[in-house]
C-alpha cells in the first residue's frame, strides 16, 4: 500500500474521523451490551421468581403456611430492579446513564439472588460474573458504581445483622473485607482491560479512518484517472470515428491487409472503384484485385515493404482489376503498420487511368504545341533554302535565253566553220553577242546559283529528315536508341528556338552505346530541355560581344548508364524555385509565354518511363546544367517516401 | 405505544431521569430493607431444659456430646442450618451425635414431612433423621423455631442454645457455628451459649390456629 501522503488538514480530518467512528464503535457496543443486559435482567427475574418459588416457597407455623416473603421480593423487588433498567435500554440505549442504572441493577439482583438462594457460595459468583459481563460495555466508569453497590450491600448487611448473638453484636469483618477485595481485584483488572480494550478500538478506529482517507484519496485519484480515461477513451472514439470517417470518405481506395495480404478493411472508395462489396473483399487475397501478371510483382513488393523501415511508404504503379475485368492504371502507396504484435500493410490506390489519359492527351497537346511552336521556326527555316532555290532557279530560268542565244550564236559559228563559211565577220558578231549576254558574269554566276540551289535543297532535306526523326510517331514500345543521332535530330528540329540567341555545341561520346528508350519521349525531353536553356539565354541581357549565348550537349557512357548534360549560359535558376522547377504547371515565364509542363513531361519522361534521373546545377547569372542519367538496362525503380530508391521491382507500365 | 407517546414519554424520562432513579434507588432499598430486616428478625427463642430431659425418647451416647436440632420439614430457612449442622458433623463427628427432629402433624399424611430437608438430615453423617409426631419431643425440649440448635455435653448440661445460621436461610460464618465449634473442641464456657435462631415456627401458634387444615391463612 502506498503510503498515505498526509497533510496537516488530513491529520485533522483523520483525527476527527478516528473520534467519529470510536464513537460509533463505543456506542455501538454500548447499544449491543445494554440490549444483553436487558434481556439477562428479564432472565434473572424469572430465575429469581423460580429460585423463591424452589427454595423457600412458603413460611410455615407448625401446619400452616403463607406465600414466603421471598416469593413476593422476588417478583416485586426483583420485578423494581430489572424493569427499570429494561425500560431504559428501550428508550435510552447506549447513554451512560443506562449503564450506570443497569450496573446498579446487576449488583442489586445479584444481591437478591444470594438472598434468596440463601447465601450459597456459587451464588456469590453471580458478582463476579456480572462485573464480568459488565466489562462488556469497555466502560471503567460503571465498576466504580458497581465495587459500590457491592460495598454497599456488605456495609448494609453488618449494620442490619449485628446482633447474631444474643447480646453480642456479631460480624465477620473480615469475610466480608475478603469478598471486597476479590471484587476490587477483579474491578481493577477489568477497568485495565476496559481501557486496553478502548485504546485498541481507537487504534481501529484510526486505522479505519486512515485507510478511509487513503480509500477516498485512491477513489479521487481513480476518479480523476477515470475521468481522464473517460476523456481519453472518447477522444480516442472521436479520432477513430474521424480515421474512419477519413478512411470511408476518402476519395482515394484505401485498403488494410494482414500479414497474410488478405483484405481486413475496404473503404467506399475501394468498393467503387474495384466494384466488389466490403463483404466480397473481406479475407480475400489482395490478388484478387491485381491483373494475373502483376501478381508476383505485388508479392515482392509487399516483401520489399515488409523488410523496410515501418516509416517508409513504397509507390509505384501498377494495374488494377476490376470485378467486371476492367483493367484501371493505379499509382499506389504501401506502408507497413504494426499492431502490438500484428504486421499490416495499408494500401491506397489512385485510379490514374483518367489521369493517364490526360497526361498523354497534354504530351500530345504538348508536343503540338512543341510542333506549333517548331512549325513556325521551321517553315521559316525551310523557308530561306526554298527563297533561295526559288531565287536561283529563277535566275538560272532568266539567263538560259542569253545562253542559249550564245549556244546559238556558236553553234551557227560551228557550223559555217565546218562548212569553210566562217568569218571573222561572224566571229566579231558573236563576242558582240557575248558582250552583250556578259558571259564572263553567267559563267561565275550560274555555278553560284546551282551550287546555293544544290545547298538549300540539302538543307531542306535535312530539316525534313530531322522532323521525321524527331517526330517518330507510332512507337510506344521500347527501342534501342542512338542518343547521339536522336540529340542531334532535336537540335535541327528546334533551330529556330535557339539559333538567334545562342550557339549549340555537341559534344558526343561516338562510342555511346544504344539505350533501350521510347524515342519520342526521349525527343520530347530533350526539345523541352533545349527550348528552355534557349530561353533561359534569350532572357539574358548582356550574352557577350558575339550577342549570343552557348548550348553544350555532352553524352558520356558510365557503365551501367548513360549521361547527358545539357548546358547552357543562361539566366540560371533562383535558389527559392530550385525545388518546383520540376512541378507541373510551374513557370516563371509570363503568362502566355509557357505552360510550365516543360520540365515536369520531362521529368516524368526521364524518371517514371526511362527508370533514369534527372539533376541539375545553376548558378544565377552564369547558367544551369541538366544532367540525365539513364539506364542501359531498362528497370523500374520502387521510391520510398524520402524519394529514394528501395529495391527494384517490375511493374506494369502506362 | 403510539410513536408520539412513546416521544412524549421518553422527554419526560429525559428531563425527570435523576428524580426517576432516585425513586427506583429508593423504592428497592425498600424493598430490600423489608427483606433484610426480615432475614435478620429472630424466630422465637424457646427455653430448653438446661440438663437432659430424662423423659425424652431421645438417648444419648456415652463420651459423646449431643446436637439435638428440630426442623419444620418445609422451612426453607432450614436449608442452611441443615447445611451448617452437616459442617459441624462433618469435623466433629466422633465427638458429638446428633439428632434432628422432624415436626409432624400426626393429621397429615406421613409423606408431608418427607421433603428434601428430611433426606438432606438423612444424608449427613452421623445424624439421625427422627419424626417428631406434633412436635412432642420438640416441645419436651422447650424449642419453638425451625432449626434451633441444642448443645449437651457427655454429662447432659446445655452447652448451647440458638441457631447455626447468621440469618434466615444463609448459609456461611455464622456465631452458633462458631460457638458450637469452640466448646467442642475446648470445653464448655461456664456460661450457656445462646444465639438467635432464624426459622419458620416449628409449631403452630394459638392465633393460626383458625387457618384450614392444609395450614393456609
Amino acid at each position: 500500500m502506498e503510503e498515505l501522503n498526509v497533510d496537516q488538514s488530513t491529520e485533522a480530518q483523520i483525527a476527527q474521523k478516528t473520534d467519529e467512528y470510536f464513537r460509533l464503535s463505543q456506542t455501538a457496543a454500548f447499544q449491543r451490551t445494554d440490549r444483553l443486559f436487558a434481556y439477562l435482567m428479564l432472565a434473572q427475574w424469572l430465575v429469581e421468581i423460580f429460585a423463591a418459588l424452589t427454595i423457600a416457597p412458603n413460611s410455615w407455623a407448625g401446619t400452616f403456611s403463607s406465600v414466603h416473603i421471598h416469593v413476593w421480593a422476588a417478583l416485586f423487588l426483583g420485578g423494581a430492579i430489572s424493569v427499570f433498567p429494561v425500560l431504559l435500554v428501550f428508550y435510552r440505549p447506549g447513554r451512560a446513564s443506562t449503564r450506570q442504572v443497569i450496573a446498579v441493577a446487576q449488583m442489586l439482583s445479584s444481591a437478591l439472588l444470594i438472598h434468596l438462594t440463601g447465601g450459597r457460595i456459587e451464588t456469590h459468583f453471580h458478582v463476579f460474573g456480572s462485573l464480568a459481563l459488565l466489562a462488556f460495555y469497555r466502560d471503567w466508569t460503571i465498576f466504580p458504581t458497581a465495587t459500590l453497590v457491592v460495598g454497599l450491600d456488605h456495609l448494609l448487611r453488618g449494620l442490619y445483622f449485628p446482633l447474631s448473638v444474643y447480646g453480642v453484636a456479631y460480624a465477620s469483618p473480615w469475610r466480608s473485607l475478603e469478598h471486597a477485595v476479590w471484587v476490587l481485584f477483579e474491578s481493577a483488572f477489568l477497568v485495565w482491560s476496559c481501557k486496553k480494550s478502548n485504546e485498541e478500538t481507537r487504534e481501529i478506529a484510526r486505522k479505519r479512518a486512515e485507510l478511509e482517507a487513503l480509500n477516498h484519496s485512491i477513489e479521487i485519484r481513480v476518479e480523476e484517472r477515470t475521468g481522464e480515461l473517460s476523456k481519453a477513451q472518447e477522444e480516442i472514439r472521436e479520432r477513430e470515428e474521424r480515421l474512419r470517417t477519413i478512411l470511408y470518405t476518402a476519395a482515394d481506395a484505401i485498403v488494410i491487409l494482414d500479414g497474410k495480404a488478405e483484405i481486413t478493411t475496404v473503404n467506399a472508395a475501394a468498393e467503387d472503384l474495384f466494384g466488389y462489396s466490403g463483404e466480397e473483399l473481406m479475407g480475400k487475397s489482395i490478388h484478387l484485385l491485381v491483373e494475373e501478371s502483376l501478381k508476383e510483382s505485388m508479392d515482392q513488393i509487399l516483401m520489399n515493404v515488409e523488410s523496410s523501415d515501418e516509416r517508409r511508404t513504397s509507390y509505384c504503379a501498377l494495374t488494377a482489376l476490376r470485378k467486371n475485368g476492367e483493367t484501371l492504371a493505379m499509382e499506389v502507396a504501401i506502408s507497413k503498420m504494426i499492431i502490438g504484435t500484428r504486421r499490416m500493410f495499408t494500401i491506397i490506390m489512385r485510379d490514374v487511368t483518367q489521369r493517364h489519359m490526360m497526361e498523354l492527351q497534354l504530351r500530345q497537346a504538348q508536343k503540338l504545341e512543341s510542333i506549333g511552336q517548331l512549325a513556325a521556326g521551321i517553315a521559316h527555316e525551310i523557308n530561306t533554302p526554298i527563297q533561295y532555290v526559288g531565287d536561283n532557279t529563277r535566275f538560272l530560268q532568266d539567263k538560259f535565253s542569253n545562253i542559249k542565244r550564245l549556244l546559238d550564236g556558236c553553234t551557227k559559228l560551228i557550223g559555217a566553220f565546218k562548212h569553210g563559211q566562217a568569218g571573222p565577220v561572224m566571229v566579231e558578231e558573236l563576242g558582240e553577242m557575248a558582250k552583250r549576254v556578259d558571259a564572263l558574269y553567267l559563267s561565275e554566276e550560274i555555278p553560284r546559283a546551282i551550287q546555293q540551289s544544290l545547298e538549300g535543297i540539302a538543307r531542306v532535306t535535312c530539316i525534313v529528315k530531322a522532323m521525321k526523326e524527331f517526330s517518330h510517331p507510332g512507337t510506344t514500345e521500347k527501342q534501342a536508341l542512338d542518343l547521339n543521332r536522336a540529340i542531334e535530330s532535336t537540335v535541327v528540329v528546334s533551330t529556330n528556338e535557339w539559333k538567334y540567341v545562342a550557339e549549340v555545341e555537341m559534344k558526343f561520346d561516338r562510342e555511346l552505346p544504344f539505350v533501350s528508350c521510347l524515342p519520342g519521349e526521349f525527343n520530347q525531353a530533350m526539345l523541352n530541355l533545349i527550348v528552355n536553356s534557349a530561353h533561359a539565354i534569350a532572357d539574358l541581357k548582356d550574352r557577350g560581344p558575339s550577342g549570343k549565348g552557348r548550348i553544350t550537349i555532352t553524352t558520356r557512357n558510365l557503365g551501367d548508364r548513360v549521361e547527358i548534360r545539357l548546358q547552357d549560359t543562361g539566366t540560371g535558376i533562383p535558389t527559392n524555385v530550385a525545388h518546383k522547377i520540376f512541378d507541373p504547371f510551374f513557370t516563371t515565364k509570363e503568362v502566355g509565354k509557357g505552360t510550365g509542363q516543360g520540365l515536369a513531361i520531362t521529368r516524368t519522361i526521364i524518371v517514371n518511363k526511362h527508370g533514369g534521373t534527372i539533376d541539375f546545377e545553376s548558378e544565377v547569372g552564369k547558367g544551369t546544367t541538366f544532367i540525365l542519367c539513364l539506364p542501359i538496362e531498362e528497370k523500374m525503380v520502387v521510391t520510398s517516401s524520402q524519394g529514394q530508391e528501395v529495391e527494384p521491382a517490375v511493374v506494369g507500365l502506362h | 405505544m403510539s410513536k408520539h407517546n412513546s416521544r412524549t414519554f421518553r422527554s419526560f424520562v429525559d428531563l425527570k431521569l435523576g428524580r426517576i432513579c432516585s425513586l427506583w434507588l429508593i423504592l428497592v432499598a425498600g424493598g430490600f430493607h423489608t427483606l433484610l430486616i426480615y432475614g435478620a428478625t429472630p424466630g422465637e427463642a424457646g427455653e430448653p431444659p438446661t440438663y437432659w430431659p430424662a423423659q425424652s425418647d431421645l438417648s444419648t451416647q456415652p463420651r459423646l456430646y449431643t446436637i439435638v436440632m428440630t426442623i419444620h420439614p418445609h422451612c426453607g430457612c432450614s436449608r442452611a442450618s441443615l447445611g451448617e449442622l452437616a459442617i459441624i458433623m462433618g469435623r466433629f463427628q466422633d465427638k458429638v451425635n446428633a439428632d434432628v427432629l422432624f415436626y409432624a402433624p400426626s393429621n397429615f399424611d406421613p409423606h408431608w414431612m418427607e421433603t428434601d430437608l428430611w433426606e438432606t438430615a438423612q444424608s449427613i453423617p452421623g445424624v439421625h433423621a427422627i419424626v417428631d409426631r406434633d412436635g412432642d419431643t420438640a416441645k419436651l425440649f422447650g424449642v419453638k423455631t425451625s432449626g434451633q440448635t441444642l448443645l449437651y455435653d457427655t454429662s447432659g448440661e446445655l452447652i448451647f442454645s440458638g441457631g447455626i445460621t447468621s440469618s434466615r436461610g444463609h448459609s456461611g460464618d455464622n456465631a452458633g457455628r462458631d460457638a458450637i465449634t469452640t466448646l467442642l473442641l475446648h470445653g464448655h464456657k461456664p456460661n450457656l451459649q445462646k444465639t438467635f435462631v432464624f426459622g419458620c415456627h416449628l409449631l403452630q401458634p394459638q392465633r393460626l390456629s383458625e387457618g384450614d387444615e392444609n395450614g393456609r391463612t
